[in-house]
């Protein structure tokens, strides 16, 4: 069966693929960096301090730090990297079912290019929040390394 | 039209409650902790002159000898005299007998457990997930809704209903259960800093009333008792308690800032094992090894009601991190959706958000 399509249609259904989806991704992402992050002050709130001139202790944990630890990696893995997966992989799939359409199978020629012109537009939108995002940050997993050198806070 | 996504701020009264409290820095404990041996050092010295003055005592003697120095003390009165030079007979600020702070430097020691955690770096992880929870803001989450809106009133198929229900449709509600989420988290940190924050407090106060009770004892016996109390006792309830409540509709239950008073009590210790030590505390004893005890009795007790407080948040979270658990391995994609948008894996349909793409009767225009 051959479905009747709009241009307006496809290219909304474009947009929501390679701008909006995307946008949300990255929020995701963002969010999963900050729960990453969080790991790099565990040891200095839960007992392990090592500064010039200061004691240091070896061992460090206790029954906060276990559940805490546990909630955000599910937080972080379980919800964040995850939703970012899907938007991501969301994303890529509208796209393609909207240039899948854009064929003339479906779209006269005009339409056709009425179609990419709209992409075209879009791709070069002058407003940033229009157009694809030009980058999208990694969501780290907690297994990830931290490329930071050092926790915010402290030293006390 | 759909309804917009609720946003959750109900952690902003915490930071206020554990502001109140001051941030000591762990080098003053230490300080405060090496001002308890040096004190103790010094009352050592005077009581030797007290045993010393008590060995040396004969009756009917005018004068005592201080056996450790040779020095004499001639009384003049009750309670009182000079101190005279053996050689010379000259009346002399007499020295006391020197005993090195170092043999108290286990009294430090006890009091490393109060300073080595730091609360900066509680309050670095609860910043951390207040920061990630601006990036699931309504305003930043908006483009979703309007992708909802699209699948909803321009598409349908079964790849298409799929995505629309158990992705697009249950993603506002989820948000809003994430950034709860993300405040709970947070919400554990600033209770833990309280704790951490009100242990400093505390532990410098025990040791300044220690130095206090210590600088009384004197050569003719002194030493007392100083009554102080535990902050520490019932600070994490404190945090919580200041949790915003009401106007904010959860569909999951979370242990510190769902429950609202009874997550409270948890922080109580009421469901944690053992005893809370009791709030009022006495530094006490008339000479140093008496109160050195006490000091380290008190000591004893702030740890107990630390690990307490700390026991406290833990057990409340647990209960968060069970729900949590529940929800990711529920059964019910819906169930599962409280908190994480997925599509049902074993029905059959493309699912779009696994990167699979569906043919045109699967996502056609309504």
């Amino acid at each position: 069966m051959v479905y009747e399509v709009t241009v307006d249609d496809l290219t909304e259904l474009w947009q929501a693929g390679a701008v909006k989806l995307p946008q949300v991704a990255a929020q995701y992402a963002e969010m999963a960096r900050e729960l990453h992050a969080t790991a790099l002050s565990e040891s200095h709130a839960f007992g392990q301090r090592t500064i010039p001139g200061a004691p240091s202790y070896a061992t460090w944990g206790g029954p906060l730090l276990s559940v805490w630890s546990n909630l955000r990696d599910m937080v972080q893995d379980d919800i964040a990297v995850r939703s970012y997966d899907n938007l991501i992989r969301a994303g890529q799939v509208l796209v393609d079912i909207a240039n899948g359409y854009a064929t003339t199978e479906y779209l006269n020629t005009s339409e056709l290019s009425q179609y990419h012109e709209a992409i075209e537009d879009y791709e070069h939108h002058p407003n940033p929040d229009r157009r694809p995002p030009a980058y999208i940050p990694e969501a780290p997993s907690t297994t990830d390394p931290h490329p930071e050198e050092r926790p915010t806070g402290g030293p006390f | 039209m759909s309804e917009g996504i609720q946003d959750v701020d109900l952690v902003s009264g915490c930071i206020a409650k554990v502001d109140d409290i001051p941030v000591i820095p762990w080098h003053e404990i230490e300080a405060a902790a090496q001002a308890v041996a040096q004190a103790a050092a010094e009352a050592r010295g005077r009581e030797f002159i007290l045993d010393s003055l008590a060995s040396g005592y004969e009756p009917g003697s005018e004068a005592y000898m201080d056996t450790t120095t040779g020095d004499f003390y001639v009384p003049t009165g009750i309670g009182t005299g000079r101190w005279v030079n053996t050689t010379t007979g000259q009346e002399i600020d007499h020295n006391p007998t020197q005993v090195s702070p170092s043999e108290y430097e286990w009294v430090v020691s006890l009091f490393t457990q109060f300073h080595d955690r730091w609360p900066s770096g509680a309050r670095a992880m609860a910043e951390h997930c207040r920061n990630a929870k601006t990036h699931l803001q309504s305003g930043r989450m908006t483009p979703i809704v309007s992708v909802k809106d699209l699948v909803a009133g321009h598409w349908q198929g079964a790849a298409s209903d799929d995505f629309r229900d158990f992705f697009l449709t249950p993603f506002t509600n989820a948000v809003t259960n994430q950034q709860a989420l993300l405040d709970e988290l947070a919400c554990a940190m600033y209770a833990y800093e309280a704790v951490l924050r009100q242990a400093r407090v505390d532990a410098k106060n025990i040791a300044d009333r220690a130095v206090d009770v210590l600088d009384s004892i004197d050569a003719y016996g002194g030493g007392g008792d100083i009554g102080l109390v535990l902050g520490v006792l019932g600070v994490a309830v404190s945090v919580v308690s200041a949790v915003a409540t009401g106007g904010t509709s959860l569909s999951i239950t979370l242990g510190l800032i769902g429950a609202g008073i009874s997550g409270a009590q948890l922080v109580h210790g009421e469901l944690t094992e053992g005893e809370p030590p009791p709030k009022d505390q006495q530094i006490q004893g008339e000479t140093v090894d008496m109160v050195l005890s006490s000091l380290s009795n008190v000591l004893s007790d702030l740890r107990t009601a630390m690990d307490l407080e700390e026991r406290g948040i833990a057990h409340a979270l647990g209960e968060t991190r069970s729900e949590v658990a529940n929800l990711l391995s529920a059964d019910r994609p819906l169930d599962v959706a409280t908190i994480l948008p997925n599509e049902p894996n074993d029905d059959g349909i493309v699912n779009i958000t696994a990167g699979e793409r569906p043919d045109p009767s699967g996502f056609h225009p309504a």
